[in-house]
């Protein structure tokens, strides 16, 4: 026997059962847009306008090429930068959450993993629509592909318990909210 | 120190109130879930494996530590060779099979690429908290072996010492031909392999090299995504008192046409390593573990000794039934003793494991003081040299957000788990976007 049916056969196949009991989750009253921002704000993740994309903008910027397809401050910016060495990576994303201040993020059709990971500033462009009030939604919205939440900076605490953000990823996250709610 | 650990303590509730309604229900769903789990385990894995391949994972089975040993290696022979850099994610498994001693052996230049794990292996430690490894370590004894190391000018400021493990480990991770990390959630509906972090290390780890070998235990499967609403923020609360990590990612497949980067082949082994003994046992419930450490943050015996005194990967109440478990209580019985039974473990866990009541099933099959004497000893020795243990309490805190939820007060409306949102939800969504 190989080590497959060996460790299936010591395994229960199980009966159907009845569904478990489903826990209440608390929900973030009002306007998803407004709850998105306040957790963001205990994240310490500041939210920025539109018009404040330009002053990002430089030779070690890295836009991500559909990111200009979505907001108009980037359209045409051509990357000089190796994403490595980008010191800000601008980068869209799928959908929010309000209740936890995450993004989703989704790699494919011109978006890379290293560009919300690798550049010591991230900024997140958030469409004021895709906001979701939480993890529940989110879940079943959860796109097909490899996916990542995001909830915030990169952060350790491993040194006598004193969180340092930027260990390994963006050391600040900036999210950039778009379009209109409706 | 009892307030240190009463603002833990808040940290965790905190964030479990923001999340649920009632904490307490949370975890008796995931408690049913993860029994549901352990009951078709054989089912659930089959259809795992099935949406892996499909998906384009490559699977393998591991027996125990040896195969699965054998496994990585050959795996990691395929795609460098030795001297070639290899990057690890913080991965329990591959500490409980001791694989970083196989990848040496093999000529690997094996980087442990979580700040604490980092610490532990430049120093030839062994990490003392499931969690927070370097918990035992002050930021002198850091600070000396980071100036050792040549990784910078000496400071003992731990934003500086961060910023220097940075900059080393970005490299390593540029030059990694594979990187390695565990799992903690499989989801055997779709195959996405589900890993939580806050550092980024994981990320890189499963991103920048062109392959990634993941290791998990049998009992990390979870039947669909629904079940993750509940279980992230669980894990996230009752580890840190946050309400997420900083990252959760969704590996679905290697590097797909359309993607600029992602690793080309992707492989995961499956171990068992005594966990199906364990599952056919008294002490099956101890597999319903998602390792967030919370039972070691409560507990009064871990905190005075430290988890280097335990003498196993697996420390604090968890090592105490799941090193025995696994292992024999012939081997590790002794550990069980280590405990008061005061049962503050099971009531923070997140799945609600009995350990008291699995402590003294051990306690009868076991009969050697040798540990619980070490233990006893060693609080002392501990308590003398290391004023930092005392103040435990306080070294998970800051991962939380520090202000009390202003929504708290008013989230009152409430939704259930299976049903709830369904197609009035898409379609409000559809219309928006
Ligand atoms: S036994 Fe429970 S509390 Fe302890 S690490 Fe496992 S899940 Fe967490």
């Amino acid at each position: 026997m190989n080590a497959r049916e060996t460790i299936l056969n010591s395994c229960p196949l199980g009966e159907p059962t009845d569904p478990w009991p489903a826990p209440y989750f608390v929900l973030p009253p009002g306007s998803v847009v407004e709850a998105f921002k306040t957790s963001l704000n205990l994240l310490g993740a500041r939210t920025i306008d539109e018009n404040e994309l330009a002053g990002y903008i430089g030779p070690k910027t890295w836009v991500e090429p559909n990111a200009g397809l979505e907001v108009n401050a980037l359209n045409g910016f051509q990357n000089q930068v190796d994403l490595w060495d980008a010191e800000v990576g601008i980068a869209s994303t799928v959908l929010a959450i309000a209740q936890t201040g995450s993004v989703c993020v989704k790699s494919g059709q011109g978006n890379s993993r290293l560009a919300t990971l690798a550049p010591p500033i991230n900024i997140l462009i958030v469409h004021r629509n895709k906001i979701v009030p939480s993890l529940l939604e989110a879940l079943e919205l959860l796109p097909d592909g490899n996916v990542a939440f995001i909830t915030g900076a990169s952060r350790t605490a491993d040194i006598e318990g004193v969180l340092v953000p930027g260990i390994h990823g963006p050391k600040e996250v900036l999210v950039c909210l778009v379009g209109g709610e409706h | 120190m009892r307030s240190a650990s009463a603002s833990k303590v808040t940290a965790r509730e905190r964030a479990l109130k923001t999340l649920f309604c009632e904490p307490p229900q949370a975890q008796d769903t995931a408690s049913a879930i993860k029994s549901y789990v352990l009951d078709h385990l054989r089912t659930l894995l089959i259809e795992l494996e099935a949406q892996c391949l499909s998906n384009g994972i490559q699977v393998h089975w591991a027996n125990n530590a040896e195969d699965a040993n054998q496994i990585i290696v050959d795996l990691c022979k395929e795609s460098a060779k030795p001297g070639d850099v290899i990057v690890k994610a913080k991965s329990m498994a591959t500490e409980e099979i001791h694989l970083n001693h196989h990848l040496d052996e093999a000529g690997f230049e094996t980087v442990e690429t979580d700040l604490g794990e980092f610490v532990v292996q430049i120093d030839h430690d062994t990490p003392s908290h499931i969690v927070t490894p370097i918990i035992h370590k002050t930021r002198k004894e850091i600070a000396a072996s980071f100036s050792r190391e040549e990784l910078g000018p000496y400071t003992e400021e731990p934003k500086e010492l961060t910023m220097q493990a940075r900059a080393h480990l970005r490299k390593k991770f540029r030059e990694a031909k594979i990187g390695i990390s565990g799992v903690n959630f499989a989801i055997a509906s779709t195959g996405h392999l589900v890993l939580v972090e806050n550092e980024g290390n994981n990320r890189f780890c499963t991103t920048a090299p062109d392959v990634h070998i993941a290791l998990m235990g049998i009992e990390k499967v979870l039947p669909t995504p629904a079940e993750l609403p509940l279980f992230l923020p669980l894990l996230a609360a009752s580890a840190t008192g946050q309400l997420l990590t900083t990252y959760v990612h969704f590996i679905k497949s290697p590097r797909q046409e359309r993607e600029t980067d992602g690793p080309k082949a992707i492989h995961l082994v499956i171990l068992d390593n005594g966990r199906t003994n364990v599952l056919q046992g008294p002490f099956r419930e101890i597999l319903k573990c998602i390792r967030c450490g919370a039972c070691l943050n409560v507990c009064p015996i871990y905190r005075q000794a430290s988890g280097h005194a335990y003498g196993h990967v697996y420390s604090g109440p968890l090592g105490e039934v799941l090193a025995p478990a696994l292992e024999g209580v012939e081997s590790f019985g002794d550990l069980a003793k280590a405990s008061t039974l005061c049962g503050a473990c099971q009531e923070v866990c997140p799945v609600k494991i009995p350990i008291p009541e699995l402590l003294l099933e051990i306690r009868h099959r076991a009969n050697s003081p040798s540990t619980s004497e070490k233990l006893a000893w060693t609080s002392f020795a501990q308590a003398s040299q290391h004023p930092l243990v005392w103040k435990f309490g306080l070294k998970l805190l800051p991962l939380a957000p520090m202000a009390r939820h202003p929504f708290l007060t008013s989230w009152l409306k409430r939704r259930t788990l299976p049903t709830r949102v369904g197609r009035d939800f898409r379609g409000w969504w559809n219309e928006r976007s």
